[in-house]
Protein backbone atom coordinates (compact mmCIF):
# COMPACT_ATOMS: atom_id res chain seq x y z
CA UNK A 1 0.00 0.00 0.00
CA UNK A 2 1.21 3.70 -0.62
CA UNK A 3 0.62 6.33 1.29
CA UNK A 4 0.05 9.74 0.27
CA UNK A 5 -1.90 13.42 1.20
CA UNK A 6 -4.35 14.60 -0.89
CA UNK A 7 -5.54 18.24 0.68
CA UNK A 8 -4.25 17.41 4.38
CA UNK A 9 -5.86 14.17 4.34
CA UNK A 10 -4.10 11.09 4.16
CA UNK A 11 -4.68 8.09 2.49
CA UNK A 12 -3.75 4.86 2.16
CA UNK A 13 -4.07 3.28 -1.31
CA UNK A 14 -2.89 0.01 -3.18
CA UNK A 15 0.39 0.33 -5.56
CA UNK A 16 -0.90 0.55 -8.90
CA UNK A 17 -3.68 3.53 -8.29
CA UNK A 18 -3.47 6.55 -9.71
CA UNK A 19 -3.84 10.31 -8.03
CA UNK A 20 -7.13 10.47 -9.33
CA UNK A 21 -8.97 7.02 -7.63
CA UNK A 22 -6.70 8.52 -4.29
CA UNK A 23 -8.94 11.45 -4.04
CA UNK A 24 -11.72 9.27 -4.89
CA UNK A 25 -11.42 7.11 -1.93
CA UNK A 26 -11.60 10.71 0.02
CA UNK A 27 -14.27 11.57 -1.33
CA UNK A 28 -12.54 14.71 -3.12
CA UNK A 29 -14.25 15.41 -6.27
CA UNK A 30 -12.03 16.23 -9.11
CA UNK A 31 -13.72 17.47 -12.53
CA UNK A 32 -12.99 15.19 -15.40
CA UNK A 33 -14.40 14.66 -18.64
CA UNK A 34 -12.07 12.31 -20.88
CA UNK A 35 -12.03 9.84 -17.95
CA UNK A 36 -13.89 6.67 -17.62
CA UNK A 37 -13.74 4.18 -15.11
CA UNK A 38 -14.05 1.34 -17.83
CA UNK A 39 -11.33 2.53 -19.73
CA UNK A 40 -7.42 3.05 -19.52
CA UNK A 41 -6.95 7.09 -18.26
CA UNK A 42 -5.72 9.34 -21.26
CA UNK A 43 -5.09 12.72 -19.41
CA UNK A 44 -6.60 14.39 -23.00
CA UNK A 45 -8.63 16.78 -21.49
CA UNK A 46 -6.64 18.40 -18.64
CA UNK A 47 -9.69 19.49 -16.26
CA UNK A 48 -8.61 16.76 -13.56
CA UNK A 49 -5.04 18.53 -12.90
CA UNK A 50 -3.76 18.74 -9.42
CA UNK A 51 -0.57 20.01 -7.83
CA UNK A 52 2.09 17.29 -6.49
CA UNK A 53 4.72 18.49 -4.59
CA UNK A 54 7.42 15.70 -3.93
CA UNK A 55 11.04 16.53 -3.02
CA UNK A 56 10.30 20.17 -2.80
CA UNK A 57 9.25 20.83 -6.36
CA UNK A 58 5.90 21.35 -7.12
CA UNK A 59 3.99 19.88 -10.61
CA UNK A 60 1.02 20.33 -11.83
CA UNK A 61 -0.09 17.27 -13.38
CA UNK A 62 -3.17 15.11 -14.74
CA UNK A 63 -4.78 12.86 -11.99
CA UNK A 64 -6.03 10.86 -13.82
CA UNK A 65 -2.83 9.24 -15.20
CA UNK A 66 -0.20 10.37 -12.04
CA UNK A 67 0.67 6.88 -10.79
CA UNK A 68 0.56 7.51 -6.61
CA UNK A 69 3.82 7.41 -4.82
CA UNK A 70 4.87 7.29 -1.31
CA UNK A 71 4.81 10.42 0.71
CA UNK A 72 3.56 12.55 -2.13
CA UNK A 73 1.40 15.78 -1.27
CA UNK A 74 -1.69 16.53 -3.76
CA UNK A 75 -3.35 19.66 -3.81
CA UNK A 76 -6.66 19.58 -5.72
CA UNK A 77 -7.81 23.30 -5.11
CA UNK A 78 -5.38 25.93 -5.11
CA UNK A 79 -6.72 28.88 -7.24
CA UNK A 80 -4.01 28.27 -9.68
CA UNK A 81 -5.89 25.34 -10.34
CA UNK A 82 -9.29 26.81 -10.44
CA UNK A 83 -7.42 29.07 -13.09
CA UNK A 84 -6.24 26.57 -15.41
CA UNK A 85 -9.71 24.61 -15.39
CA UNK A 86 -11.28 28.12 -16.25
CA UNK A 87 -9.21 28.53 -18.86
CA UNK A 88 -9.46 24.42 -20.18
CA UNK A 89 -13.06 25.14 -20.09
CA UNK A 90 -12.68 28.17 -22.21
CA UNK A 91 -11.27 26.33 -25.15
CA UNK A 92 -13.34 23.49 -24.83
CA UNK A 93 -16.35 26.11 -25.26
CA UNK A 94 -14.52 27.71 -28.15
CA UNK A 95 -14.02 24.27 -29.20
CA UNK A 96 -18.00 22.57 -29.19
CA UNK A 97 -20.13 25.61 -28.56
CA UNK A 98 -22.88 24.04 -28.75
CA UNK A 99 -22.59 20.87 -26.81
CA UNK A 100 -24.87 20.67 -23.95
CA UNK A 101 -22.80 18.61 -21.53
CA UNK A 102 -19.79 21.25 -22.79
CA UNK A 103 -21.56 23.80 -21.95
CA UNK A 104 -22.70 22.18 -18.46
CA UNK A 105 -18.78 21.02 -17.39
CA UNK A 106 -17.42 25.03 -18.11
CA UNK A 107 -20.98 26.28 -15.99
CA UNK A 108 -20.08 24.30 -13.00
CA UNK A 109 -16.38 25.74 -13.07
CA UNK A 110 -17.73 29.41 -13.39
CA UNK A 111 -17.11 29.41 -17.32
CA UNK A 112 -20.32 31.28 -19.18
CA UNK A 113 -18.22 32.47 -22.15
CA UNK A 114 -14.96 31.94 -24.03
CA UNK A 115 -12.73 34.48 -24.87
CA UNK A 116 -11.35 32.86 -28.09
CA UNK A 117 -12.98 32.46 -31.15
CA UNK A 118 -15.57 29.52 -31.36
CA UNK A 119 -14.84 26.83 -34.43
CA UNK A 120 -17.89 24.93 -33.70
CA UNK A 121 -17.33 21.70 -34.02
CA UNK A 122 -18.59 18.70 -32.48
CA UNK A 123 -15.65 16.75 -31.08
CA UNK A 124 -13.32 17.48 -28.41
CA UNK A 125 -10.88 15.04 -29.18
CA UNK A 126 -11.06 13.64 -25.62
CA UNK A 127 -10.33 9.79 -27.21
CA UNK A 128 -13.42 8.47 -24.95
CA UNK A 129 -14.83 6.59 -28.29
CA UNK A 130 -11.20 5.68 -29.81
CA UNK A 131 -10.30 3.96 -26.65
CA UNK A 132 -13.72 2.47 -25.90
CA UNK A 133 -13.06 1.03 -29.73
CA UNK A 134 -9.75 -0.05 -29.83
CA UNK A 135 -9.10 -1.23 -26.52
CA UNK A 136 -12.07 -2.59 -24.72
CA UNK A 137 -14.67 -4.18 -27.86
CA UNK A 138 -11.12 -4.31 -29.84
CA UNK A 139 -12.44 -3.77 -33.38
CA UNK A 140 -10.47 -0.59 -33.91
CA UNK A 141 -13.30 0.60 -36.44
CA UNK A 142 -12.04 3.84 -35.08
CA UNK A 143 -9.30 6.12 -34.45
CA UNK A 144 -7.30 9.97 -34.28
CA UNK A 145 -6.12 10.94 -38.09
CA UNK A 146 -4.02 13.62 -38.63
CA UNK A 147 -2.44 16.35 -36.34
CA UNK A 148 -2.69 19.73 -34.91
CA UNK A 149 -5.91 21.77 -36.08
CA UNK A 150 -7.24 18.96 -38.77
CA UNK A 151 -7.04 16.23 -36.00
CA UNK A 152 -10.23 14.47 -35.77
CA UNK A 153 -11.67 10.51 -35.00
CA UNK A 154 -12.57 8.96 -37.89
CA UNK A 155 -12.66 5.29 -39.51
CA UNK A 156 -9.81 4.56 -42.33
CA UNK A 157 -9.95 7.02 -44.84
CA UNK A 158 -13.44 8.06 -43.71
CA UNK A 159 -15.64 5.13 -44.68
CA UNK A 160 -17.26 3.16 -43.28
CA UNK A 161 -14.79 -0.03 -40.86
CA UNK A 162 -14.68 -3.31 -42.52
CA UNK A 163 -14.44 -4.73 -38.47
CA UNK A 164 -17.32 -1.91 -36.88
CA UNK A 165 -19.89 -4.41 -34.94
CA UNK A 166 -22.40 -1.54 -34.40
CA UNK A 167 -21.75 -2.47 -30.28
CA UNK A 168 -22.90 1.53 -30.17
CA UNK A 169 -20.17 2.44 -27.50
CA UNK A 170 -18.99 5.21 -29.12
CA UNK A 171 -22.03 6.36 -29.19
CA UNK A 172 -22.27 6.18 -25.25
CA UNK A 173 -19.30 7.37 -24.18
CA UNK A 174 -18.98 10.02 -26.28
CA UNK A 175 -19.86 13.82 -24.32
CA UNK A 176 -20.44 15.75 -26.72
CA UNK A 177 -23.34 13.83 -28.36
CA UNK A 178 -21.71 13.95 -32.18
CA UNK A 179 -21.95 10.27 -32.08
CA UNK A 180 -25.32 8.69 -32.86
CA UNK A 181 -26.51 5.48 -33.24
CA UNK A 182 -30.21 5.43 -35.39
CA UNK A 183 -31.86 2.01 -35.76
CA UNK A 184 -33.57 2.46 -39.27
CA UNK A 185 -35.70 0.32 -41.58
CA UNK A 186 -33.31 -2.65 -40.27
CA UNK A 187 -30.20 -0.84 -40.64
CA UNK A 188 -28.17 0.63 -37.67
CA UNK A 189 -26.88 4.10 -38.71
CA UNK A 190 -23.48 5.67 -37.06
CA UNK A 191 -23.46 9.02 -38.80
CA UNK A 192 -20.36 10.48 -37.73
CA UNK A 193 -18.23 7.23 -39.34
CA UNK A 194 -20.55 7.04 -42.63
CA UNK A 195 -21.49 3.55 -41.28
CA UNK A 196 -24.75 1.91 -42.22
CA UNK A 197 -25.08 -1.92 -40.90
CA UNK A 198 -27.43 -4.41 -41.43
CA UNK A 199 -29.94 -5.46 -38.19
CA UNK A 200 -30.28 -9.19 -37.83
CA UNK A 201 -34.14 -9.73 -37.35
CA UNK A 202 -35.17 -12.32 -34.67
CA UNK A 203 -36.21 -16.00 -35.77
CA UNK A 204 -39.18 -15.28 -33.87
CA UNK A 205 -40.42 -12.33 -33.67
CA UNK A 206 -39.07 -10.95 -36.74
CA UNK A 207 -37.96 -7.54 -34.85
CA UNK A 208 -34.71 -6.15 -35.60
CA UNK A 209 -32.66 -6.54 -32.33
CA UNK A 210 -28.62 -6.38 -33.22
CA UNK A 211 -26.31 -5.93 -36.07
CA UNK A 212 -25.78 -9.43 -38.52
CA UNK A 213 -21.77 -8.22 -37.47
CA UNK A 214 -22.13 -7.99 -33.80
CA UNK A 215 -23.57 -11.41 -33.92
CA UNK A 216 -21.32 -12.74 -36.01
CA UNK A 217 -18.54 -11.64 -33.58
CA UNK A 218 -19.96 -12.81 -30.66
CA UNK A 219 -20.16 -16.40 -32.49
CA UNK A 220 -16.94 -16.58 -32.56
CA UNK A 221 -16.06 -15.35 -29.24
CA UNK A 222 -18.67 -17.16 -27.19
CA UNK A 223 -19.87 -20.83 -27.20
CA UNK A 224 -23.26 -19.87 -26.92
CA UNK A 225 -25.75 -21.80 -29.39
CA UNK A 226 -26.58 -20.43 -32.57
CA UNK A 227 -30.04 -20.54 -32.07
CA UNK A 228 -29.93 -18.42 -28.96
CA UNK A 229 -28.39 -16.08 -30.80
CA UNK A 230 -30.70 -15.32 -34.01
CA UNK A 231 -33.55 -14.96 -31.24
CA UNK A 232 -33.96 -11.01 -29.96
CA UNK A 233 -34.12 -10.82 -25.52
CA UNK A 234 -37.92 -10.64 -25.60
CA UNK A 235 -38.19 -13.64 -27.44
CA UNK A 236 -35.75 -15.35 -25.37
CA UNK A 237 -37.52 -14.10 -22.17
CA UNK A 238 -40.71 -15.58 -23.35
CA UNK A 239 -39.35 -19.24 -23.93
CA UNK A 240 -37.73 -19.30 -21.05
CA UNK A 241 -40.88 -17.82 -19.53
CA UNK A 242 -43.24 -20.55 -20.72
CA UNK A 243 -40.23 -22.91 -19.78
CA UNK A 244 -40.77 -21.89 -16.42
CA UNK A 245 -44.26 -22.01 -16.28
CA UNK A 246 -44.43 -25.31 -17.26
CA UNK A 247 -42.16 -26.22 -14.28
CA UNK A 248 -44.31 -24.63 -11.86
CA UNK A 249 -47.99 -27.00 -13.20
CA UNK B 1 -27.27 -19.01 -2.35
CA UNK B 2 -30.72 -17.48 -1.92
CA UNK B 3 -32.84 -16.79 -4.89
CA UNK B 4 -35.96 -15.52 -5.92
CA UNK B 5 -38.64 -17.55 -6.52
CA UNK B 6 -42.45 -17.28 -7.80
CA UNK B 7 -44.91 -19.02 -5.34
CA UNK B 8 -47.18 -20.52 -8.04
CA UNK B 9 -50.74 -19.70 -8.69
CA UNK B 10 -50.21 -16.16 -6.16
CA UNK B 11 -48.92 -14.23 -8.96
CA UNK B 12 -51.70 -11.61 -10.08
CA UNK B 13 -49.82 -10.35 -12.72
CA UNK B 14 -50.46 -6.74 -10.62
CA UNK B 15 -46.52 -5.76 -11.57
CA UNK B 16 -45.91 -4.23 -8.41
CA UNK B 17 -42.45 -6.17 -8.37
CA UNK B 18 -41.95 -3.94 -10.96
CA UNK B 19 -42.59 -0.75 -9.94
CA UNK B 20 -41.05 -1.82 -6.20
CA UNK B 21 -38.24 -2.84 -8.42
CA UNK B 22 -38.19 1.00 -9.95
CA UNK B 23 -38.13 2.68 -6.77
CA UNK B 24 -35.24 1.14 -5.28
CA UNK B 25 -33.41 1.29 -8.28
CA UNK B 26 -34.51 4.88 -9.65
CA UNK B 27 -36.48 4.95 -12.91
CA UNK B 28 -35.65 1.51 -14.35
CA UNK B 29 -36.56 -1.53 -13.24
CA UNK B 30 -34.27 -4.99 -13.55
CA UNK B 31 -36.87 -7.39 -13.45
CA UNK B 32 -39.84 -8.21 -16.37
CA UNK B 33 -43.10 -10.16 -15.80
CA UNK B 34 -43.48 -12.41 -18.59
CA UNK B 35 -46.87 -13.47 -19.70
CA UNK B 36 -46.75 -16.34 -20.81
CA UNK B 37 -49.95 -17.55 -23.29
CA UNK B 38 -50.76 -13.84 -22.20
CA UNK B 39 -52.49 -15.19 -19.28
CA UNK B 40 -49.51 -16.40 -17.30
CA UNK B 41 -47.81 -13.54 -15.20
CA UNK B 42 -43.97 -14.92 -14.39
CA UNK B 43 -41.57 -12.88 -12.89
CA UNK B 44 -38.03 -12.93 -14.36
CA UNK B 45 -35.00 -11.61 -12.76
CA UNK B 46 -31.40 -12.60 -13.78
CA UNK B 47 -30.41 -15.62 -12.70
CA UNK B 48 -26.35 -15.03 -11.08
CA UNK B 49 -25.21 -17.57 -13.45
CA UNK B 50 -22.44 -19.66 -12.26
CA UNK B 51 -20.75 -19.48 -15.68
CA UNK B 52 -22.26 -16.06 -16.63
CA UNK B 53 -22.28 -15.01 -20.52
CA UNK B 54 -22.39 -11.54 -19.59
CA UNK B 55 -19.23 -11.80 -17.55
CA UNK B 56 -17.16 -13.58 -20.04
CA UNK B 57 -18.14 -11.37 -22.58
CA UNK B 58 -17.90 -7.86 -21.21
CA UNK B 59 -15.02 -6.10 -22.71
CA UNK B 60 -14.35 -3.58 -19.67
CA UNK B 61 -15.33 -5.96 -17.29
CA UNK B 62 -18.09 -4.55 -15.70
CA UNK B 63 -19.43 -7.45 -14.57
CA UNK B 64 -18.45 -9.52 -11.86
CA UNK B 65 -19.34 -12.59 -10.04
CA UNK B 66 -19.03 -12.23 -6.10
CA UNK B 67 -18.09 -15.15 -3.57
CA UNK B 68 -21.61 -15.16 -2.59
CA UNK B 69 -22.49 -15.91 -5.96
CA UNK B 70 -24.39 -12.69 -7.55
CA UNK B 71 -23.29 -11.52 -10.53
CA UNK B 72 -22.99 -7.70 -10.03
CA UNK B 73 -22.73 -5.13 -12.67
CA UNK B 74 -21.07 -1.81 -12.29
CA UNK B 75 -22.22 0.77 -14.20
CA UNK B 76 -19.74 3.14 -13.53
CA UNK B 77 -17.45 0.90 -15.58
CA UNK B 78 -19.66 0.35 -18.27
CA UNK B 79 -18.96 1.96 -21.94
CA UNK B 80 -22.72 0.99 -23.21
CA UNK B 81 -21.47 -1.63 -25.93
CA UNK B 82 -24.73 -3.74 -24.98
CA UNK B 83 -22.99 -6.83 -26.04
CA UNK B 84 -24.07 -8.10 -22.51
CA UNK B 85 -27.93 -8.06 -23.69
CA UNK B 86 -27.40 -10.08 -26.55
CA UNK B 87 -25.43 -12.91 -25.16
CA UNK B 88 -27.49 -13.50 -21.76
CA UNK B 89 -29.16 -16.44 -22.52
CA UNK B 90 -32.47 -15.12 -20.30
CA UNK B 91 -32.54 -11.79 -22.37
CA UNK B 92 -31.79 -10.15 -19.07
CA UNK B 93 -29.67 -6.57 -18.51
CA UNK B 94 -31.21 -3.80 -20.05
CA UNK B 95 -29.88 -0.12 -20.90
CA UNK B 96 -30.41 3.18 -19.79
CA UNK B 97 -32.26 5.62 -21.84
CA UNK B 98 -29.48 7.99 -22.04
CA UNK B 99 -26.44 6.46 -22.13
CA UNK B 100 -26.87 2.71 -22.77
CA UNK B 101 -25.25 1.99 -19.54
CA UNK B 102 -26.45 -1.34 -18.59
CA UNK B 103 -28.74 -2.17 -15.89
CA UNK B 104 -29.08 -5.50 -14.30
CA UNK B 105 -30.31 -6.97 -10.77
CA UNK B 106 -28.07 -7.50 -8.55
CA UNK B 107 -30.80 -9.23 -6.00
CA UNK B 108 -30.77 -6.09 -4.02
CA UNK B 109 -27.54 -6.71 -2.85
CA UNK B 110 -27.27 -3.07 -0.16
CA UNK B 111 -30.58 -4.39 1.43
CA UNK B 112 -29.53 -7.84 1.77
CA UNK B 113 -26.69 -6.46 3.65
CA UNK B 114 -28.96 -4.81 6.11
CA UNK B 115 -31.20 -7.65 6.68
CA UNK B 116 -33.74 -7.07 4.41
CA UNK B 117 -35.15 -8.73 1.37
CA UNK B 118 -35.06 -7.75 -2.46
CA UNK B 119 -37.35 -4.58 -3.00
CA UNK B 120 -39.68 -7.44 -5.18
CA UNK B 121 -39.73 -9.75 -2.82
CA UNK B 122 -40.48 -7.70 -0.26
CA UNK B 123 -43.19 -5.10 -1.37
CA UNK B 124 -45.43 -8.34 -3.46
CA UNK B 125 -48.54 -7.78 -2.19
CA UNK B 126 -49.57 -11.53 -2.20
CA UNK B 127 -46.70 -12.87 -1.00
CA UNK B 128 -46.30 -14.59 -4.30
CA UNK B 129 -42.25 -14.00 -4.18
CA UNK B 130 -39.55 -15.67 -2.06
CA UNK B 131 -36.30 -15.47 -1.19
CA UNK B 132 -34.64 -18.59 -0.27
CA UNK B 133 -31.98 -21.31 -0.88
CA UNK B 134 -33.61 -23.71 -3.30
CA UNK B 135 -33.28 -26.39 -0.36
CA UNK B 136 -36.06 -24.13 1.54
CA UNK B 137 -38.25 -23.24 -1.08
CA UNK B 138 -38.97 -26.73 -2.11
CA UNK B 139 -39.54 -28.05 1.00
CA UNK B 140 -41.88 -25.04 2.22
CA UNK B 141 -43.58 -25.55 -1.32
CA UNK B 142 -43.84 -29.03 -0.43
CA UNK B 143 -45.49 -28.36 2.86
CA UNK B 144 -47.77 -25.50 1.59
CA UNK B 145 -49.62 -28.01 -0.88
CA UNK B 146 -49.91 -30.97 1.01
CA UNK B 147 -51.83 -28.37 3.72
CA UNK B 148 -54.07 -26.57 0.62
CA UNK B 149 -55.14 -30.49 -0.17
CA UNK B 150 -55.57 -31.15 2.86
CA UNK B 151 -57.36 -27.40 4.20
CA UNK B 152 -59.07 -27.84 0.41
CA UNK B 153 -61.03 -31.24 0.91
CA UNK B 154 -63.37 -32.23 -1.94
CA UNK B 155 -63.39 -28.96 -2.77
CA UNK B 156 -61.79 -27.16 -6.16
CA UNK B 157 -62.34 -23.90 -5.79
CA UNK B 158 -60.54 -24.04 -2.39
CA UNK B 159 -57.74 -25.14 -3.57
CA UNK B 160 -57.41 -22.53 -6.31
CA UNK B 161 -57.29 -19.63 -4.12
CA UNK B 162 -56.07 -20.00 -0.49
CA UNK B 163 -56.80 -17.93 2.54
CA UNK B 164 -53.67 -15.75 2.70
CA UNK B 165 -51.50 -16.54 5.41
CA UNK B 166 -51.73 -14.87 8.69
CA UNK B 167 -48.33 -13.56 10.67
Amino acid sequence: MIGLTIDDQAVEVPEDSTVLQAAERLGIAIPTLCHHEGLAPYGACRLCVVEVEQRGRVRTESSCTRPVEDGMVVRTDTEDLREIRRMTAELLLAQCPGAPRIIELARSLGVEETRFPSRDLDCVLCGLCTRACRDEIGTAAIGFAHRGRDREVTTPFSIQAETCIGCGACAAVCPTGRITIEDRDGKRIIRAFNTELELAACADCGSYFAPGKMLEHLEAKTDLPPEMLTRCPACRRRRIGTVLREAMR
Amino acid sequence: MKRVYLVPNRCLGCEECIEACKREHGFVACNYIEWVNRIYPVQMVCNHCADAPCEEICPVSAVHRLESGIVVLDDKRCIGCTLCNIVCPFGIPKFEEEDRRAIKCDQCADRVAQGKEPACVDDCPMDALVFAEVEDYESEQRERMSRRILEAGQCLRRFIAPKKEVG
